[in-house]
Formats: C-alpha cells, sequence, structure tokens
C-alpha cells in the first residue's frame, strides 16, 4: 500500500506542487476516515500556490475595476465551490435561497446537494414555475410541504420522482381527483404522507394510496372525516410498511375499523385515534393485534374506559 | 521525554518549528509523517506551498491554543448547523480582514484541519445571514454574471426559501 518514502521524498521536495498529488493519491488509497471536501475532485487550480491565485485575482479584478481596497488581497472567488457549499450549508433555507442569486458561480455551488440536505420546500403552488422542479431535483430535496395548491397534485409527484415526503396539510382543495390524479404509478421512494385536514379525502383516495405508495411509513389522516372502515381495510392490506398512522377525528371509524387494521398490518408502531369518538374498548381489543404497537393517543376517546386500557395492559 | 519538534516550511520559505502533536492536527501532515516515515530524529522540513508564511504562523497560533479540544464531532445530517457557538477565542482570532480569512479557509482545507474549517465557514457564513443578494455582493466585492433572464430563473427557484 505504501510506495517507496524515498521516491515520493525525491518528487516531494524539489517539485512542490506534485507533493500534493503525491499525498493525495496516498490519501486515496488509505481511505482516510474524513474525508469533507472531496478534495480529489477540486478544480485543477487548487495546486495552484496562493501567489499565483493572488496574481490571478489581480488581472480579474483590475479588468472589472472594482473596490480598489480589496486590490491584491484574496477574493473569495478563490473559494473553491465545494468550500462555498460547506459554507452554505451553514445559512438557513432563507439565506441559502439568497446566496443561489448572487451569481452564477454561488448559484452552481448553492445547488449542492450538500447544502439542502433534509431541507423541506415548502410551496406556494399557484402560476407555471418550469424549471422549479427540476431545480429542487438538482439540490436533491426530497421532502416537500404544499403550502396552497391552484394546480395540479400531480405536478410536484411527476416533477420531484424521488420525493420522499408530501405534507399536504391543510390543503382544503385536495380532493379525490387530485390524489387519482397523481398517483398513477407506483412511487416506492414516497415514505411520508400528510393529508391532514384535506376534508374532501375519502377511502377512495385511500384506495390509490394503498394501490401506489406500498412503502409508505407514515400516514397522516387527522381531521379526513370522510375516511371510513373501509379506508383502514385499504390500508392494511396496501400498506404493510406503514409505521405511524394518524387518524385523528376521523369520526366514522369505529371498533371494527381497527380490527380490520390489526389483520393486516404488522409494523405499526404508532397509532392516534383522538377524538375517534366511536371507538370503545373493543377496539383496543382489536388494537392488541397491532403486535409492533408502541405508543396509542386516545385523547378525548370518551367511551373508553380502564377496561379497555387493560387490554393493552396484557399486551405485552 | 521532551516533545519532538518538527519543521514547517511556508511558501515564502520561513521555517516554523513546531510540537509534533501540534502540527498533527493537520490531517494532511499527519498522514504525510506517516506515509513518508519522517517521526525519527532525522531533521526533516515539511514544505508547505500551498500557505504563505503570514497564514502559517496564524493556523500554529490557532492549532497550539486548540491542541488539547476533543476531536471534533462527525457532521450529524439530521442535526441543524449552529454559528452562534464560536468561542470567543475564535472570534477574536478571526478579526481579520476577509482576505486573511479566506487565506485561512484554504489552508485549513489544504491542510485538513476540520476544526478550523468549520470555524472559519461558520464566520463567513454568519457575514451573509440576513443579506439580500445585493448586499451580499457588496461585502464580498462580487459582480453579478447573471443575464436578466438568467436572474429571473434563479430568483424564481428560490422565491419559495422566503417562506417562513
Amino acid at each position: 500500500m505504501m510506495e517507496d518514502p524515498t521516491q515520493v521524498l525525491f518528487t516531494e521536495l524539489p517539485v512542490p506542487l506534485l507533493s500534493t498529488a503525491a499525498l493525495l493519491r496516498h490519501h486515496h488509497h488509505t481511505a482516510t476516515r474524513f474525508q469533507p471536501y472531496h478534495r480529489l475532485h477540486q478544480p485543477q487550480h487548487f495546486h495552484t500556490a496562493i501567489h499565483e491565485l493572488h496574481s490571478l485575482q489581480r488581472t480579474y479584478e483590475e479588468e472589472e475595476q472594482v473596490n480598489e481596497l480589496d486590490l491584491g488581497k484574496t477574493h473569495i472567488s478563490c473559494l473553491y465551490p465545494e468550500i462555498l457549499a460547506i459554507i452554505f450549508s451553514y445559512l438557513d433555507v432563507r439565506d441559502k435561497g439568497r446566496v443561489a442569486q448572487v451569481c452564477s458561480t454561488w448559484r452552481d455551488a448553492a445547488y449542492h446537494k450538500s447544502v439542502w440536505r433534509g431541507v423541506e420546500a415548502k410551496l406556494h403552488l399557484r402560476r407555471a414555475n418550469p424549471s422549479l422542479f427540476a431545480s429542487l431535483v438538482k439540490r436533491g430535496i426530497k421532502r416537500v410541504q404544499v403550502l396552497s395548491l391552484r394546480r395540479s397534485l400531480r405536478d410536484v409527484i411527476q416533477g420531484i420522482p424521488n420525493l420522499e415526503s408530501l405534507n399536504l396539510s391543510g390543503c382544503y382543495n385536495v380532493a379525490d381527483v387530485g390524489i387519482s390524479h397523481a398517483f398513477v404509478a407506483d412511487a416506492p421512494s414516497l415514505t411520508q404522507l400528510n393529508l391532514s385536514l384535506c376534508k374532501q379525502v375519502t377511502d377512495t383516495s385511500l384506495s390509490r394510496i394503498a394501490q401506489y405508495l406500498k412503502n409508505l411509513e407514515v400516514l397522516e389522516l387527522g381531521g379526513c372525516c370522510n375516511v371510513t372502515n373501509t379506508g383502514l381495510v385499504l390500508i392494511a392490506w396496501g400498506l404493510k410498511k406503514l409505521k405511524r398512522l394518524n387518524l385523528r377525528s376521523c369520526w366514522h371509524v369505529s371498533d371494527q375499523g381497527i380490527g380490520h387494521l390489526a389483520i393486516g398490518n404488522q409494523s405499526l408502531e404508532y397509532l392516534g385515534l383522538q377524538d375517534c369518538q366511536r371507538l370503545s374498548d373493543e377496539a383496543l381489543k382489536h388494537a392488541t393485534g397491532l403486535t409492533s404497537l408502541k405508543s396509542i393517543n386516545l385523547s378525548f376517546c370518551i367511551s373508553i374506559t380502564d377496561s379497555g386500557l387493560k387490554h393493552l395492559a396484557k399486551n405485552d | 521525554m521532551e516533545m519532538p519538534n518538527i519543521k514547517l516550511q511556508s511558501s515564502d520559505g520561513e521555517t516554523f518549528e513546531v510540537d509534533v502533536e501540534i502540527a498533527k492536527c493537520s490531517v494532511t501532515i499527519k498522514t504525510m509523517l506517516e506515509d513518508l516515515g519522517m517521526d525519527d530524529e532525522e531533521e526533516e522540513v515539511v514544505p508547505l506551498p500551498n500557505v504563505n508564511s503570514a497564514i502559517l504562523r496564524k493556523v500554529i497560533q490557532w492549532a497550539t491554543y486548540h491542541k488539547d479540544d476533543p476531536p471534533p464531532p462527525e457532521d450529524d445530517e439530521n442535526k441543524e448547523k449552529r454559528t452562534d457557538d464560536i468561542s470567543s477565542w475564535d472570534a477574536d482570532f478571526l478579526k481579520v480582514d476577509q482576505g486573511t480569512l479566506f487565506e485561512l479557509i484554504l489552508a485549513a482545507n489544504y491542510l485538513d484541519i476540520k476544526g478550523l474549517l468549520d470555524v472559519t465557514c461558520k464566520t463567513v457564513a454568519n457575514m451573509i445571514k440576513g443579506k439580500a443578494p445585493e448586499e451580499i455582493r457588496k461585502t464580498f466585492n462580487i459582480k453579478n454574471d447573471f443575464t436578466a433572464s438568467e436572474e429571473e430563473q434563479v430568483r424564481k427557484e428560490n422565491e419559495w426559501c422566503e417562506e417562513k
């Protein structure tokens, strides 16, 4: 693995620029524990001594005729895109968006995936914005919250093929027809879907979701008051990986619906039943079939009593 | 046993004698010493062709102050990155002109000193925060090279970032 040290030394001392290259080779195959800045992919001028950068910079600035005070000083344009990306990764979303608008070099650096890791794009989908989705994909953004929707939901699903999380919470105009239009093929990357307060959504939507979103792990249906026990049959049938299900205020759901869930779903860890007022102690008897269940929310379930909770207690 | 020293040579030929353990906070130097088997008695000089003496002096000053720091934590993807956790010593140390700050960043990158790279990048991030694109250009003397249509496109692509 090691090169002959004398040889490295030989190239090292008289030709300093080569020494960096030799060192990089070492780094490469010794696979050091931490290589944060993609040193191997840095542009060629990485190997240029700082003096040369200085002089290059000077010519550049003289041509551009900018602030005299900065002549001869190292300018921010000497920082490689990878370093700019590290700097931008410290900014909040608003400032990330602003640095992208500074100049073309900064835009390209700001669109590095590392800058947007974990960011959820919060979008008003109103006017046509042809390059928006492509730019989100380029940045590696896989989580979207729709703040308002006046265009087809399908634009989002098709525009961001690797979407992992879609939050439609409070988009009151999302209806079955929109959902059916949006999900027309398997979307295996989507693991989180939030439909809270999308009050027009019915079991028809759940049928689509159960068919095409097989890898869904989180489904929020809080306030979707048209969902019935049939919807739960579909969820149990299709969404085998579901870990979190929130049915808050789904008033049509009854004990039998919980029974349906328990038959099909062995992954469920959290079940939100807040304000599901039709549920009785029987529901909790069914819930014992959910073998992975770790947490359940029963607030405002006025018909559930201590004896119902005993079912859960026994289920250990 | 007294700590062995090594000599670091800057791009402009100045030599600095440094405690090996301090020099090794640079992963680049550490790897070089290991690969070249330079930790014996011999008086070796490590050439650092990308770092001038003014910056190397600053880097050594930083590394000396931080020599007993625990190793910086690995980056956690899920943790939000903070910039308000710069120690007062580092903040004072980085009260320098922009040119020096950028040269420190380049040196920290070249020498692979994660702690110094982190704190210098955070300092630049703090200079950017809260500014509009035009104010950022002024702060760093950057020319807007977008065409009108490019500027409009990039503005539209980033409009959503202003959402609370």
